[in-house]
């Protein structure tokens, strides 16, 4: 990202916006950022802003792109017509505000919800936000071919911005209210009042036995099964059916797998951990197929050939010359694929409670931490209204403590890949 | 003079197909112990299906079918019951474009011979010396033993894997177009370092360069659309072509 982004701030080139003159064009560019900032911002943390900030905002780009397009008129009439036609909309919009109602009744198209102008309002921000940059920059690079490349270049690192910013407000959101409700007793104790007080020990423990049993079962299974896929299955279409049957398996919602360990096996094991464990596996199983065939694929077969030109043998070749190259990716979709599978409710929640005996035995019932957060979310409202508030502390702690496993569990995996990268 | 000539590996009536299309078409020809046989002729007439037949490096490939007897050490190889690994040890092949594995430089030749059941690490040591001296790359790299293969130059890459093809001391050393992804200066040390090794080992080499193959070898094969047109010695070949499909090629009429 440091190199493009460097080439797309050209710095000699914007030190020749500080004029006077042109100056409203490097305004435009950031009031249009800004417009797209406030919009996602609010639409996120649903902020309500009084109706006299909209129209302010949308006024001032309406002056903003009306100067751009009066002093881009000589460069090409036909573009600065557009951004006048531009600025003329946002000027429209901008008494729009104060005539669309607060709350939109949706149940004469049939709808029981009611559309908040709000809403309304901070998509329209988020959407002239984006195309008011885009014309932004194309006016500073004079409509040249270089102002589109540079508009292309702003759509994409939009996108890219587009999928942090709400991860970094969900984290944000998560580690300040999550934060002050991580003490030691809250690691360590037993739960007791459904959530309202003591700790999430028996999840935090449920979630490391789902884990070491997905470790075993799913690691050598799905690695095999790659390796398999990949080197030792012809042409076959019923090689062909498989893949495809494990691409499709990717797709297929998490409770239809919860729904699967408790037909095949539950009966065997009972609601347990071992069932539990194995359904989770079976989650994460397409993952680490795939991304284990993928790997491999990316192989050159000139290693293959070189290796068999000398004499070795078909396991001796992937062992020493395939695997090892290999292995950083398909570490990295092990370790993508158990954080997918601790982090899932669906497919354990049937059998899940909230305490398990300690040391855990794993023909009991499961506590894990996605499970124990639904839990407790269901029965929030129950109880005093300190219990309540406990409650919901533990609520978003918990989900602190579960975001920082997950987090460790990739922080792991990154470590091992460029441990292995390296070598090479 | 005669010279009293012994035939490394003798092919007799060679067809292949790959699927439904026949790539070599009823080949018989020799390979003279202790020479360079060169095989040329225009791109896709099968020469390089025809070098990996005499490794059985073809069966790796999806329908491919192999006909035909292929004689090395008075055994046909061409058959199922035939020892594959063993065939590959005495008969070593270096590809087109270099593939070094991945690993350090001595880890790539002490490959072969670790697999084949030596353990010591003096004598792979030994090995390695060996190996590298024989294909002129030991001064270049003997004090970089560790370091990543990889990090070589083309040139010296290719010369990493004729090293390495060397490292179970083969009988033949197969090159399909060992020189084509190479400048000019690495060809020639390669094309020098051939001449050596013909010395103690059989060399059969395919090549689209003609010129190259009129400087390194003893005998040249030449191929046009799966069928061996003409073989003998380069001399006769390049300067009194029986066939007229030879002289075409190699008076350039089409190449």
């Amino acid at each position: 990202m440091g190199v493009t982004f460097h080439s797309f701030i050209d710095w000699d080139h914007l030190r020749s916006f500080l004029t006077l003159k042109r100056f409203p064009l490097l305004f435009t560019f950031i009031l249009s950022c800004l417009y797209a900032m406030i919009g996602f911002t609010c639409l996120a943390t649903i902020a309500v802003l009084d109706q006299i900030v909209y129209f302010m905002l949308f006024l001032l780009g309406f002056i903003s792109f009306f100067s751009t397009g009066i002093l881009t008129c000589t460069i090409n009439k036909k573009k600065s017509i557009r951004i006048l036609v531009f600025a003329g909309i946002l000027l429209l919009i901008s008494f729009l505000t104060f005539v669309i109602p607060i709350s939109i009744n949706l149940s004469d198209i049939g709808f029981s919800a009611s559309l908040s102008n709000q809403l309304i309002l901070q998509v329209f921000l988020i959407a002239f936000g984006i195309s008011g940059g885009i014309l932004a920059i194309s006016a500073m690079y004079n409509f040249s071919p270089i102002g589109s490349e540079k508009g292309a270049y702003l759509l994409i690192i939009l996108c890219m911005l587009a999928v942090i910013y709400p991860l970094v407000i969900i984290l944000f959101q998560v580690i300040v209210n999550g934060a002050p409700g991580i003490t030691w007793e809250f690691l360590t104790e037993d739960v007791r009042d459904i959530g309202a007080e003591g700790g999430i020990f028996p999840a935090i423990v449920g979630t490391m036995v789902l884990m070491i049993i997905i470790i075993f079962v799913a690691i050598p299974l799905g690695v095999g099964a790659g390796i398999y896929l990949e080197e030792y299955a012809g042409e076959h279409i019923f090689v062909r059916m498989i893949k495809t049957s494990v691409s499709i398996l990717r797709g297929v919602p998490s409770i239809v797998f919860g729904l699967f360990g408790l037909a095949f096996f539950a009966p065997i094991f009972g609601l347990s951990f071992l069932t539990g464990g194995l359904a989770l596996s079976c989650y994460a199983l397409p993952m680490i197929i795939r991304t284990s065939s993928e790997s491999l694929k990316g192989i050159p077969n000139g290693l293959r050939e070189g290796s068999y030109a000398l004499g070795a043998s078909k396991w001796q070749t992937i062992r020493r010359v395939i695997l090892p190259p290999a292995l950083p990716g398909i570490i990295t979709g092990i370790v993508l694929g158990i954080g997918e599978a601790i982090g899932e409710t669906a497919v354990i929640m049937f059998f899940a409670t909230l305490s398990i005996r300690m040391p855990p035995n794993l023909f009991d019932s499961i506590a894990s931490l996605p499970t124990h957060l639904y839990t407790l979310f269901v029965f929030r409202s129950y109880g005093t209204p300190e219990e309540v508030a406990q409650r919901t502390q533990n609520i978003w702690s918990t989900a602190l403590v579960l975001l920082i496993i997950v987090l460790a569990l990739n922080v792991i995996g990154l470590i091992i890949r460029e441990k292995y990268r390296k070598e090479f | 003079m005669s010279e009293k000539m012994q035939t490394r590996m003798n092919i007799e009536n060679l067809s292949l197909w790959y699927d439904k299309k026949q790539a070599l078409i009823d080949v018989s020809m020799p390979v003279y112990d202790k020479k360079v046989t060169a095989i040329i002729g225009p791109s896709g007439c099968g020469k390089s299906t025809l070098l990996r037949c005499l490794n059985r490096m073809n069966d790796i490939i999806n329908k491919c079918r192999v006909d035909g007897k292929i004689i090395f050490d008075g055994k046909d190889v061409n058959t199922k019951n035939a020892d594959v690994v063993e065939l590959r040890k005495k008969v070593g092949m270096v590809f087109q474009k270099p593939n070094p594995f991945p690993k350090t430089i001595w880890e790539n030749i002490a490959y072969a011979p670790k697999i084949h059941g030596i353990k010591n690490k003096k004598k792979l040591d030994g090995i390695v010396e060996k190996c590298l001296k024989d294909a002129f790359l030991w001064e270049e790299v003997h004090d970089r033993l560790d370091l990543s293969a990889m990090g070589l130059s083309g040139g010296q890459q290719q010369r990493l894997c004729i090293a390495r093809a060397l490292s179970i001391e083969p009988e033949v050393i197969l090159m399909d177009e060992p020189c084509s992804a190479l400048d000019p200066i690495a060809t020639a040390k390669i094309e020098d370092l051939i001449r050596i090794l013909v010395k103690e080992y059989t060399v059969v080499i395919v090549t689209h360069n003609m010129q190259q193959a009129a400087r390194v070898s003893d005998y040249t094969a030449y191929m046009y659309l799966g069928k061996l047109i003409e073989f003998g010695k380069t001399k006769q070949i390049f300067e009194n072509p029986k066939e007229e499909l030879t002289e075409n090629y190699i008076t350039g009429r089409f190449g």
